[in-house]
């Protein structure tokens, strides 16, 4: 199996999957990340990280219940994989091990 | 509600995204809607629409190959079913079949035809500023002006950017065209004389030399690609000189260019000679008059942005001023008008045209008879499906049970009948193969499929348009059948459809009948032109143009020369003979009567034994001879010239007619009377004519009229050409038959009448395979009557009568309809000559006994195969 790589944004959208457990879904995502990040983004983008992510193992879905509100359209419910927090894991750890690295260097 | 997403973005998602995706894709757009709406709803709804634009990405879209399966499947069902139709009918599908090949195979061939001859002079730059210039005296249409007129209109019309002349010269339509080096000599017709702005109005594809330059100097010569072929092969002849020969002398002219004949015209030119000549161009620079000579084709561009309608106007008034005082002397006035470049092929059919024309009329006939000949194949195919549609009600109630809608049950019959209608475009296109030979003899046209742009387009238009007419009423008749009834079993052909079917019968067989009608008058009319006393005996003549200079000079020798023949019983030679183009006149008036009562008289030049070896009877006095020096101012009219002078047949004799010339009154005294006889074609009244032997009346050609008593032309020809050669050896021989000639006259109308009878005879093989299928019908429905009939003691003749009645009401209806419909057409075509038939009450009962006849032969075959039938084995089984 190919080392599956994890974009910018998609791990953006997989920390918010996993920091909203079990109640992350498309709309909860993308206000979410608008929230964090304070600008608008777009929820074709939100989608398209949801998808690529699904397919690479790092969250599973599950469909909700039908609702009256949305058109009557059920909610796509996203959880992270074991294998999705590993990837977090991981590549918090990288991050870390390089930050960690830096020199104490004043940029005051 | 006012948080609904906008109903068209929303669809366009669902038609495109993955169903999988839709619940949460199209879930989540709403909820963010949903929220954004509250501040503000358009802008949110503009959003929205933008966001599902964002998702139309691969990623997001369905498989659209996935979903193309159901409606292939759909078609291949279409496909399937229609051809097990058409196969398990084999017999209608047959009658379908041939029925429309044959209706869109003569639609095909009218098609070509049509788009050929409304080809003619599209194809000059600026065309459409191009008018011809003609005139209208009392009536008389003549499309030839004034030598003066054109450089009045160039010089005092601002409007006006260019002039020209074209003169086809009376006698000078023959060329014998003489190249020295070749040592090569042929006869060349088509030859016209023309200013040197020609080019400018009428932009000809040169091959060699420059159109710019090629008639500016005197004696310059433009010939076709075909006679410079003739004469120089490949090879560039620009300034070679040809030599042109004519009856009054033989004149040097020097190839400035060879232009394509690529394209059609109502010039149809092979020789364009500068006006500027040594032969007739003295003459043309003599001709200052307003009033006489009209024989100049005058053709002018009109600037752009110039309107037509103004610039005729004025015409009219222009004449009037330049010509004024030579109207009065003339005694008549003169209407000018202008005809459009692009509409004088097919519209214009008057006096001293530059060609024959063609006739728009002809053009409507054609397309109408064809169209009504497709109508009938596709009313064939109409009544064939809705007559047997109770074989099919099941299998459209079933459909209908499992779901299928109206439009797919439309979808399928119309399916069948592109089918059909494809199937026949196969062999239309084999039938065209076989047919356009013979068509192309018939209408002397050099059409093929090929040379047409667009043809593949044409045709498939046709097939579509066929199989959709055909196939749109039975599909919809078919498919609105109710699912209950038709599964129950009820009688399904109602009164509506049955009246439809009967109404369509009654139209083909009516179309028919006025085809047949058609065909009985025409062929009546050309019988009676052929066989009509035309007042002179048109049989074994001879007829021996003499075309050139040594001819001229020869006549009295080769006179001589053939009189010792045995078999030449007398001859004459005369400036025009029966039949051909005569355009000489002069304007006569009677004893005791003014210059204002003068009359048009036509001239024909002739010789000494002209009236006898034409066989024209003299009614009084005495025939003309040349050699008595008191014939020169002697002549002998015809009956309409002595009434027209104001005497009669008894006195006319010793009397005078007298003329004007260059303002000097001259007489010219009555020495002889004849009958009335048709010097001209039958389409013209006969007119007041004069036969002269003086020069003075003469013109530049002439004919030698040779009376035969054998009939073995062939030797006859051979011995003629014999004598020919020896007093003319630089002349080709060359001869025609007088009647042929004169027959030659009623070349459109031989045509056409040949075309409407090939119709005719398409209309009813179609008209009948109709009824042939419906009879078949008929029989197999009626069966078990039939049975029940016989077996309570009908006779088969009464069996036959019962059902052959049904159909021969319909025929008897056509024929009511018809008879008005093609009295009223052919009158109208019949009104065309000025002598012709009356319709006659037989003949519309001929065609009617005709139609009933091949409707009863029709019929007849399956009611009687119907009535035989042993009751036993159509009442066996229930």
């Amino acid at each position: 199996m190919t080392q599956h790589t994890l974009g910018e944004f998609e791990e953006l959208v997989l920390l918010m999957v996993a920091a909203q457990h079990d109640e992350a879904y498309g709309v909860t995502i993308l206000e979410g990340l608008e929230e964090k990040l304070k600008k608008k983004v777009n929820i074709s983008a939100v989608h398209v990280a949801l998808k690529r992510i699904e397919d690479k193992g790092f969250v599973k879905s599950r469909m909700g219940g039908i609702t009256e509100d949305r058109g009557g359209r059920r909610k796509k419910f996203y959880v992270i994989t074991a294998l999705g927090k590993r990837m977090l894991d991981a590549q918090y750890d990288l991050r870390n091990s390089i930050y960690k690295q830096i020199p104490k260097i004043s940029f005051g | 509600m006012k948080n609904n997403p906008p109903k068209r973005p929303l669809q366009f998602l669902r038609w495109f995204c993955r169903e999988d995706y839709l619940d949460e894709i199209e879930g989540d757009l709403t909820e963010v809607f949903i929220k954004e709406s509250e501040h503000s709803s358009r802008k949110a709804k503009m959003k929205f629409a933008w966001r599902v634009i964002k998702y139309f990405r691969p990623e997001f879209m369905k498989s659209f190959k996935n979903s193309q399966p159901n409606a292939y499947g759909m078609y291949k069902s279409y496909l399937k079913i229609g051809w097990r139709n058409l196969w398990s009918n084999r017999s209608f599908s047959f009658i379908n079949i041939s029925g429309l090949a044959l209706g869109m195979t003569a639609c095909a061939l009218i098609m070509l035809y049509v788009l050929d001859e409304m080809s003619y002079d599209k194809h000059y730059a600026n065309g459409e500023r191009v008018f011809r210039i003609a005139s209208e005296v009392k009536g008389e249409k003549w499309v030839a002006a004034p030598a003066p007129l054109a450089y009045g209109l160039i010089t005092e019309f601002p409007e006006v950017e260019q002039v020209t002349r074209l003169l086809r010269f009376p006698g000078a339509e023959t060329m014998l065209l003489h190249a020295a080096q070749q040592q090569k000599q042929f006869f060349e017709t088509n030859a016209y004389y023309v200013d040197s702005t020609f080019f400018q109005l009428f932009n000809y594809d040169f091959k060699f030399g420059d159109i710019r330059t090629a008639l500016n100097e005197p004696n310059s010569l433009v010939i076709s690609e075909e006679v410079a072929t003739k004469f120089f092969g490949n090879e560039n002849p620009v300034n070679n000189v040809l030599q042109v020969g004519l009856s009054f002398g033989d004149f040097n002219y020097t190839i400035k260019g060879v232009f394509r004949n690529n394209a059609k015209s109502h010039i149809p030119a092979q020789l364009l000679l500068s006006m500027n000549n040594g032969d007739v161009g003295g003459w043309v620079k003599g001709q200052t008059r307003w009033a006489s000579n009209s024989i100049f084709h005058t053709y002018v561009k009109l600037k752009e942005g110039s309107q037509p309608e103004p610039f005729e106007s004025k015409l009219t008034e222009f004449l009037k001023l330049k010509g004024g005082d030579e109207f009065k002397e003339a005694g008549f006035t003169k209407q000018l008008f202008i005809q459009p470049l692009e509409d004088i092929y097919l519209h214009s059919d008057y006096g001293y045209e530059v060609a024959s024309n063609g006739n728009i009329k002809y053009l409507y006939i054609f397309t109408s008879t064809a169209a009504f000949l497709l109508l009938i194949a596709c009313i064939n195919f109409m009544n064939l499906s809705t007559a047997r549609s109770e074989k099919r009600a099941r299998e459209v109630g079933l459909r209908k049970v499992v779901g299928a809608g109206k439009g797919m049950l439309v979808g399928q019959f119309l399916t069948e009948s592109l089918i059909i209608s494809g199937l026949a475009l196969v062999f239309t296109l084999l039938l065209l193969q076989l047919t356009l030979p013979l068509f192309n003899q018939l209408t002397q046209k050099d059409l093929a499929l090929l040379n047409v742009p667009n043809v593949a387009a044409g045709l498939i238009t046709l097939t579509l348009l066929t199989g959709l007419i055909s196939g749109l009423y039975p599909a919809f008749y078919l498919s609105s059948f109710k699912p209950v009834a038709t599964l129950k079993g009820k009688l399904l052909n109602t009164f509506s459809a049955v009246a439809i079917r009967k109404g369509l019968v009654i139209f083909q067989f009516t179309i028919s009948i006025v085809l047949i009608l058609g065909t009985i008058i025409i062929t009546q009319q050309m019988t009676f032109l052929s066989n009509r006393n035309l007042g002179f005996d048109r049989n074994q003549k001879f007829i021996l143009p003499i075309q050139t200079n040594e001819a001229q000079k020869n006549t009295i020798e080769l006179t001589n020369e053939l009189s010792n023949n045995v078999h030449v019983s007398s001859l004459a030679i005369g400036g025009a003979y029966p039949g051909i183009e005569s355009i000489t006149s002069m304007l006569f008036y009677g004893e005791g009567k003014t210059i204002k009562d003068k009359g048009e008289i036509q001239t024909i030049y002739t010789a000494s034994g002209y009236i006898k070896t034409l066989g024209i009877e003299l009614l009084n006095g005495r025939e003309l001879s040349e050699d008595a020096p008191a014939d020169q101012g002697a002549m002998v009219v015809n009956e309409s010239a002595v009434r027209q002078l104001g005497y009669t047949i008894d006195n006319a004799i010793g009397q005078k007619a007298y003329f004007e010339f260059n303002n000097e009154t001259k007489s010219m005294t009555i020495v002889g009377v004849v009958k009335d006889y048709h010097f001209q074609s039958l389409q013209q009244k006969i007119k007041p004519l004069a036969l002269t032997v003086s020069p003075f009346f003469s013109g530049p050609t002439s004919y030698l009229i040779v009376n035969v008593t054998s009939t073995d032309y062939h030797q006859l020809i051979e011995q003629f050409q014999n004598a020919w050669n020896k007093i003319n050896p630089n002349s080709p021989f060359n001869y025609s038959f007088l009647d042929q000639d004169f027959q030659r006259n009623y070349l459109k109308e031989e045509r056409t009448l040949q075309l409407i009878q090939y119709f005719t005879i398409i209309a009813i093989v179609i008209a009948c395979m109709g009824l042939f299928g419906l009879a078949t019908f008929t029989a197999e429905q009626r069966i078990k009557e039939m049975g029940v009939r016989k077996v309570l003691g009908a006779s088969v003749t009464q069996l036959v009568k019962l059902m052959s009645k049904d159909f021969l009401k319909l025929v008897g209806i056509s024929i009511a309809l018809s008879s008005p419909i093609a009295y009223y057409a052919m009158d109208i075509w019949l009104q065309d000559f000025a002598y012709h038939i009356d319709i006659q009450w037989w003949v519309f009962a001929l065609a009617g006994t005709s139609a009933v006849a091949i409707a009863m032969a029709t019929v007849s075959y399956q009611a009687i195969k119907a009535a035989l039938v042993n009751p036993v084995n159509s009442l066996r089984s229930e």
